[in-house]
């Protein structure tokens, strides 16, 4: 089985935020408008995260693309008092919908608060609702339950149909979230963390490379490659 | 073995079953236990109901 | 509105007419109370059902802070139901005389907290239409099912252990109703009226006070008070367990277990206090709830706000000499960020203001423990947030720091849910006694019997073995001189 993962090259990332808009488009977050972004309710499951250090002139700021780290050890698993978030067969941590009871102790673990709760029934104005996502993975969720970024695993399936009813093998590269494929700066690399000959293989054992809160032992699957 | 029961969705809600089942049945058999003691021979018609369960007391605490 | 409880045997003791008066006769302050916090109960309906429609929206939560003031609750409350099992249970146990007058208010302030505090981790779920998931799915690697299976234990222990010690007292409010029953005949409207009586004879039942029967309920109650001490210590465990499980800073403490167990017995005593004060004060019970219960009870409050400021300095003492990054930033939240007002609050509150008052004997009075008791309670609650809150505004990443405004809905739950849980109490003793008699009665007894040999040993005699008064080694009839050591079993 292949060990999906993901890298994202700093250097390469100009903040554009396209693949969080791809992102949205591709799964049907709703949009949560300024006052309620203000709040902390919006979905985002891709966003790009500012640290900011220092002061103006002297400040120093690190734009990273935050999308679910997609551990190999996540610890929102564990809590889940009803099994509605796990890790599945594919090491993509996914949320079972209509299971969830919206308790919210896997988003209050999550290190890296890579996890979202509706807390209203979510809404789209009448342009972006034209334009949902018809894929009944990516139905728009409830209000009441946690969601979170699955590494677009709806197009994990779509590929894996489409190898299959061509009757061919299905290959790491027929897949990539739409976060990778929308990057416009092509940041953002995607495939097998196993494979030897992947180029994320290699981009992960670069000596530019770390992950985010490593010391905390989640073993997340995204891969940074450092700026500078 | 331990990572099945603790990770399996439905074991916990048996566990929690498993543990208050029983001592809900324990704790109406102990009240049926008490209300099923004997009355004392002496004062079988009667009810006391104070505190000083003694046989040797006058029939103070009767009720017709 | 007066009930018919007669007081058919002509010597009613001071103690039963005591007790039994305010479920004879209600006062219009008594509803007025009532009214003020049934209109309390009304909004909490009125916001909550608000947020079942609407979604947790209502609320000041947002990312990060996914828990707030309803998770603060749920811990504020079933900390408090720690009251009952201290004083009734321990008490019992270590046979301290002084508990009697005091258990049943104790025990019912553990029963109605229980109730309350699941109330508040229901009303905080996303999905409440989704709770039989928790049973039906339940997935035991999880804290929250570790407090299911504990809570549920406790709340079916606790109602046993409120229920046991009243049956006596049921038993003989039934009796003091029947001649009334039985001359009512058998119209709808004298069965309406008779309902008490029914209800005191069903749950008493059948008790008929047998030298066996009370045996057999002591023998229960013992049973039960050794029984519900390691259950009531693991309740608040596995509660602090929901957060001390996860990695989040400030939470991840090993000494969380410890010191929530120690701070869910000390906000027990202090409402403990406020509500055996208030009903000592309204039922006119103060010859039996009296000085003793205030001195030794203020004492233990006094002791645990002592341990209670030890583990804290612990808590924050060790995080504070560390260089732990993602630590520091919540304890500087909490020390100099927005949240030191409420941090340098709890403290005066917990510790300054009851050491004040109770380290002196006059402080141990009504006034004096329920000055110290009014503000240990705001303090827990404080305590509590301050636990929950700082730590979800420092997320590990550290970009942000995210500022949590509760909203009105929450505020109104908040107070709604405490007004709620007072006037169930207040309903609860309208029904039932405030203190438990027959125990008071006991105790008088073991009292006198005391008193009685004492009197006997201190008289002056010849030499007969006075153990014959108490109850001496078996075989040795009263009377008969000592026998040298030798000849003796």
């Amino acid at each position: 089985m292949p060990r999906w993962g993901m890298v994202i090259d700093l250097d390469k990332c100009f903040a554009c935020q396209s693949c969080t808009a791809a992102c949205r488009m591709e799964n049907n977050t709703p949009p949560a408008g300024p006052d309620q972004t203000g709040d902390g309710r919006a979905i985002l499951w891709n966003e790009v995260l500012a640290f900011v250090e220092g002061d103006y002139p002297k400040t120093q700021v690190l734009l990273v693309p935050r999308p679910c780290q997609q551990c190999d050890n996540p610890p929102c698993t564990y809590v889940c008092p009803v099994k509605a978030t796990y890790k599945n067969e594919d090491g993509i941590v996914v949320v079972d919908y209509d299971r969830c009871i919206g308790c919210r102790m896997c988003a209050v673990a999550c290190p890296y608060q890579v996890r979202y709760f509706n807390w209203h029934v979510p809404e789209w104005p009448p342009a972006l609702r034209a334009h949902l996502n018809p894929d009944p993975e990516v139905a728009p969720r409830p209000k009441g339950v946690v969601e979170k970024c699955t590494f677009c695993i709806q197009r994990l399936r779509h590929a894996q149909e489409k190898a299959a009813a061509e009757g061919r093998p299905f290959d790491a590269t027929d897949y990539q979230p739409a976060c990778v494929q929308t990057c416009t700066g092509h940041a953002r690399y995607f495939g097998d963390l196993d494979d030897p000959n992947s180029l994320v293989y290699d981009l992960s054992h670069s000596p530019r490379a770390f992950r985010l809160l490593e010391e905390m032992g989640t073993e997340p699957k995204v891969y940074y490659l450092k700026q500078g | 073995m331990a990572h099945w029961i603790l990770d399996t969705a439905g074991i916990g809600g048996i566990i929690v079953a498993l543990v208050a089942i029983p001592v809900l049945i324990a704790y109406i058999r102990m009240v049926r236990w008490i209300a099923a003691a004997p009355r004392d021979a002496a004062h079988s018609g009667a009810t006391r109901t104070d505190a000083v369960a003694t046989t040797t007391d006058a029939p103070e605490g009767e009720r017709a | 509105m007066d009930t018919v409880i007669s007081s058919a045997s002509a010597h009613e003791t001071e103690l039963e007419r005591a007790v039994m008066n305010p479920l004879r006769h209600t006062t219009r302050w008594f509803w007025m109370a009532i009214g003020v916090l049934a209109a309390l109960v009304v909004l909490l309906l009125v916001v909550l059902i608000r947020q079942w429609v609407l979604g947790l929206g209502v609320t000041g939560l947002g990312r990060p802070v996914y828990w707030g003031i309803y998770i603060t609750n749920f811990v504020f409350f079933i900390g408090i139901s720690h009251a009952g099992t201290l004083i009734t249970a321990i008490l019992r146990v270590t046979n301290a005389e002084w508990r009697r007058p005091i258990t049943r208010v104790a025990e019912a302030i553990t029963f109605f907290a229980l109730i309350l505090g699941a109330a508040q981790i229901l009303l905080d779920l996303g999905r409440l239409d989704r709770v039989l998931n928790v049973v039906i799915f339940g997935r035991f690697q999880s804290p929250l099912l570790w407090d299911v299976t504990c809570i549920t234990i406790y709340l079916l222990s606790s109602t046993l252990y409120l229920y046991l010690p009243m049956i006596p007292d049921l038993a003989r409010l039934r009796d003091r109703m029947a001649p009334a029953a039985a001359q009512v005949g058998g119209a709808t409207r004298s069965r309406l009226r008779n309902w008490r009586y029914h209800l005191y004879r069903i749950m008493s039942v059948g008790w008929h006070g047998s030298a066996e029967q009370h045996r057999r309920l002591e023998r229960a109650i013992s049973i039960m008070a050794v029984l519900i001490i390691p259950i009531a210590v693991s309740v608040h465990t596995v509660v602090s367990w929901i957060f001390g499980m996860m990695m989040q800073p400030m939470w991840h403490s090993t000494i969380l277990g410890p010191y929530f167990v120690v701070g869910a017995i000390f906000s027990g005593i202090a409402m403990l206090f406020l509500f055996m004060t208030l009903i000592r004060k309204a039922w006119g019970l103060e010859r039996w709830i009296g000085a003793k219960q205030y001195d030794y009870l203020g004492l233990l409050l006094l002791v645990m706000s002592v341990f209670w400021a030890y583990f804290t300095l612990s808590e924050y003492l060790t995080t504070g000499y560390g260089t732990l990054v993602h630590e520091r930033h919540v304890l500087q939240a909490k020390l100099s960020g927005e949240y030191a007002p409420w941090f340098y609050a709890m403290l005066f509150l917990n510790f300054v203001v009851p050491f004040a008052v109770l380290i002196r004997r006059k402080g141990r009075t009504p006034a004096g423990t329920v000055i110290a008791s009014a503000a240990i309670a705001v303090g827990m609650w404080i305590e509590r947030f301050t636990i929950i809150a700082p730590t979800l505004t420092r997320p590990s990443l550290g970009y942000e720091k995210a500022v949590y405004t509760p909203s009105f809905t929450e505020i109104a739950i908040t107070f709604g849910s405490l007004a709620l849980f007072a006037m169930l109490f207040l309903l609860f003793f309208k029904l039932f006694p405030a203190i438990s008699i027959w125990e008071v009665e006991e105790g008088e007894h073991i009292a006198a019997v005391k008193r009685k040999a004492e009197e006997l040993m201190a008289q002056p005699g010849p030499a007969i073995v006075a153990t014959s008064v108490a109850g001496g080694p078996a075989g040795v009839p009263a009377g008969v001189p000592a026998q040298p050591l030798r000849n003796m079993e």
